[in-house]
């Protein structure tokens, strides 16, 4: 072990695995309840990208140990996250031309 | 033999990585040589247009993925352990199973040129022909009908697994196995860049991937991603290509920029000028490395607005590798200097990368772009890129490592005599392209008009072409005669200031006999606030664990190319055979037990 930015860390409890588990479990079956709910229907896909947002960081904080662990792998994780997004988003104003003179003209 | 083929020690699987690449850099060479023959005179007949799409094709898939790429890794391998005070990587089993993918995946690509007489067709027939970027809706089943696609899009996943494979290694290896003391920012630029290059490989090499998919789901199974009758477009191809392929430049460029900066403060005898800048411009160059890929699109007509964007940030990027030039010829600026064939190299490597790089400048202005793109004047570029930068800088490494990897010397003056032959080899072929790119030559075509008024420039394109080759023909006679009578080297032939040269040349199995404390940036050199380190003590005060051999990652390895023979070979019970090798090899492998 090199230095103090990388350092052993204490595991989460059987219990709090256990916990994440269940809150995991109740955010999908609000993600599937959502879809039956007139009144979600106008922002059904903000709710559900926080939802999905919601579980994502419950995962890598508790099941991927980032909270527990040295905060230098959560830059080394959120980094390349971040980069991604970034991308992503330009790709997609890039490939439906909104970006473009052609606006609304369409992919490509 | 047996210890080779089942080898998980990090300094042979390095070896094996320089041996297995120097082959298919050789291999593409041949290619290029038959590529230049071909264009030496207008209207040339040494071979047909099919053949020559297969050359172009497989001369770029190899150099990039089989020489280049693999080539850096034989250093991440043989030298970032050492670097970094290890006994091995942090999984060496996962390493042997890098390489083996690596090999199978660059057999089964490379076996394309041999295979077509079981696709009903002739020998030289059903190697990849549509370009090492592969546009659609040029790979799309209807305008590629053979299995020289699917031979490309198949042989370019299995070598992605590799890649990222060795990628998690490295990484886990760098942050978790530094010896005491060995701090982030006290690291060799080499493993620093290193690190650099395995984030970017484990970010671009999914996105090369999705298209892959994309395009097996296309020819396989009549998706429509890139077909543009069924409502899509084929730029998503050019979007998910280049979004990986401008980072690739960097997995190229920036492990020799990390080789460049161990070279020069060596013989400079000064330590590098700006550790701390050249550090985070490389952390910057890796970011900002993925802002800039649709300057190799500025022809599609993307619009004012996202050229311009392009166009900045492609700009932008220079600042970062320009500080790093300016960094390195301060490391060089007062230093005693010893003119040593690595050194050699490595000066030639920043003043061909300059070349390269402002080449590259001339390409973000989108109006000029639109005069040079699919000429050879981006030809020219790329080889100043990637042969005066990244071939300048593995073989400035080669000359410097050698003696710690093999435990002798190559000759100085052959290497001399290698490097003045390359580097004049190199500017009289590539330089010329430039003119001829901008005279109206567009790339990738197997023949052109006496018209054109670009014949002679050619000639002296091939005349340099050749005398490259000759010069690697003075690099393998150096290594031949290296291996009986070169000068033995002591451990610490140059005076390096990193870790590895505490060691012995070549370094025993365990690599430090007691771990080192480190407590300095230049641990081996006198700084004004550290005195040297001790050297390891010449044999280990006590027994020494290291992990044994595996047949394992082989045997999982051979699954790979057993599941891609079955899409190219239609036929179902392969990819079950394929799979059950891999599953049977992974179970193996996680039940064998560590101590052998």
């Amino acid at each position: 072990m090199a230095d103090t930015e990388v350092r052993e860390h204490a595991h989460p409890t059987v219990d709090v695995y256990l916990r994440v588990a269940a809150a995991l479990v109740i955010l999908t079956v609000l993600e599937v309840g959502v879809f039956y709910v007139p009144a979600f229907h106008g922002v059904l896909v903000p709710v559900l990208l926080v939802l999905s947002a919601a579980k994502f960081a419950l995962v890598i904080m508790f099941y991927m140990h980032l909270k527990a662990d040295n905060k230098f792998f959560t830059f080394l994780f959120g980094a390349p996250l971040l980069l991604a997004v970034g991308v992503m988003v330009a790709l997609l104003f890039l490939f439906y031309g909104a970006l473009t003179l052609r606006g609304a003209a369409g992919a490509g | 033999m047996k210890s080779w083929l089942t080898t998980t020690d990090h300094k042979r699987i390095g070896l094996l990585y320089f041996w297995t690449a120097f082959v298919f850099f050789l291999l593409g060479g041949i290619e290029a040589l038959v590529i230049r023959l071909q264009l030496a005179q207008p209207s040339g007949h040494v071979v047909s247009a099919e053949t020559y799409n297969q050359l172009f094709t497989m001369h770029g898939t190899t150099m990039v993925f089989l020489a280049l790429m693999p080539l850096s890794a034989s250093f991440f391998n043989y030298i970032v352990p050492l670097q970094i005070g290890a006994r091995d990587v942090a999984f060496p089993r996962l390493n042997a199973f890098s390489y083996w993918v690596f090999l199978l995946g660059g057999l089964f690509l490379n076996a394309s040129w041999f295979v077509g007489p079981l696709f009903k067709a002739g020998m030289l027939n059903v190697a990849p022909d549509g370009g090492w970027f592969g546009y659609a809706n040029l790979t799309e089943r209807q305008f590629s009908p053979g299995p020289n696609i699917d031979f490309w899009l198949l042989g370019l996943q299995i070598l992605g697994i590799s890649s990222l494979a060795a990628g998690f290694n490295f990484i886990v290896t760098i942050l978790n196995l530094r010896a005491p003391g060995l701090k982030l920012m006290r690291l060799p630029v080499f493993t620093w860049m290193t690190l650099v290059t395995q984030f970017l490989i484990i970010t671009a090499f999914p996105v090369i991937t999705v298209g892959l998919v994309f395009l097996m789901f296309d020819r396989f199974f009549g998706a429509h991603f890139y077909v543009h009758g069924a409502g899509a477009t084929p730029l998503l191809w050019q979007h998910l290509f280049w979004l990986f392929g401008h980072p690739e430049v960097y997995i190229l460029i920036l492990p020799a920029m990390g080789i460049v900066s161990e070279v020069l403060p060596t013989f400079a005898r000064k330590p590098l000028f700006g550790y701390t800048v050249v550090v985070y411009s490389g952390i910057l160059i890796g970011f900002m490395g993925w802002g800039v890929w649709s300057h190799h699109m500025f022809a599609v007509g993307l619009g004012p607005i996202a050229d311009s964007v392009f166009a900045a940030t492609t700009m932008l990027i220079a600042v970062p590798t320009g500080v790093k030039i300016f960094n390195w010829i301060a490391t060089l600026w007062g230093g005693d200097i010893r003119g040593t064939t690595a050194l050699h190299f490595a000066v030639g490597f920043i003043a061909m990368f300059i070349i390269g790089g402002l080449s590259g400048v001339s390409h973000a202005s989108p109006p000029a772009d639109l005069q040079q793109t699919d000429t050879y004047y981006v030809v020219a570029h790329i080889h100043y890129v990637l042969f005066g930068g990244t071939i300048m800088g593995l073989f400035a490494g080669i000359y410097y490592w050698w003696p710690k990897m093999t435990g002798r010397l190559l000759s100085e003056p052959l290497g001399k005599w290698h490097f003045w032959l390359q580097f004049i080899g190199m500017n009289v072929a590539f330089f010329p392209m430039h003119f001829i790119g901008l005279l109206g030559m567009p790339r990738r075509i197997y023949t052109y008009s006496p018209d054109l008024g670009v014949s002679d420039l050619n000639l002296v394109s091939t005349v340099g072409a050749f005398l490259i080759a000759v010069s690697l023909l003075v690099f393998i006679a150096n290594l031949w005669r290296t291996r009986s009578r070169g000068e033995t080297a002591s451990n610490d032939p140059w005076g390096g200031a990193t870790l590895e040269w505490s060691i012995p040349s070549p370094p025993p199995v365990y690599n430090f006999s007691v771990i080192p404390t480190i407590t300095s940036r230049l641990p081996r050199w006198r700084t004004e606030l550290h005195a040297p380190m001790q050297d390891p003590p010449a044999t280990p005060p006590g027994p020494i664990h290291v992990p044994g051999g595996s047949w394992w990652p082989m045997v999982a390895a051979f699954g790979l190319p057993l599941m891609a023979l079955a899409p190219l070979t239609h036929t179902l019970w392969l990819a079950f055979v394929g799979a059950g090798v891999l599953i049977v090899g992974i179970y193996g492998w996680a039940f064998e037990p560590f101590e052998v």
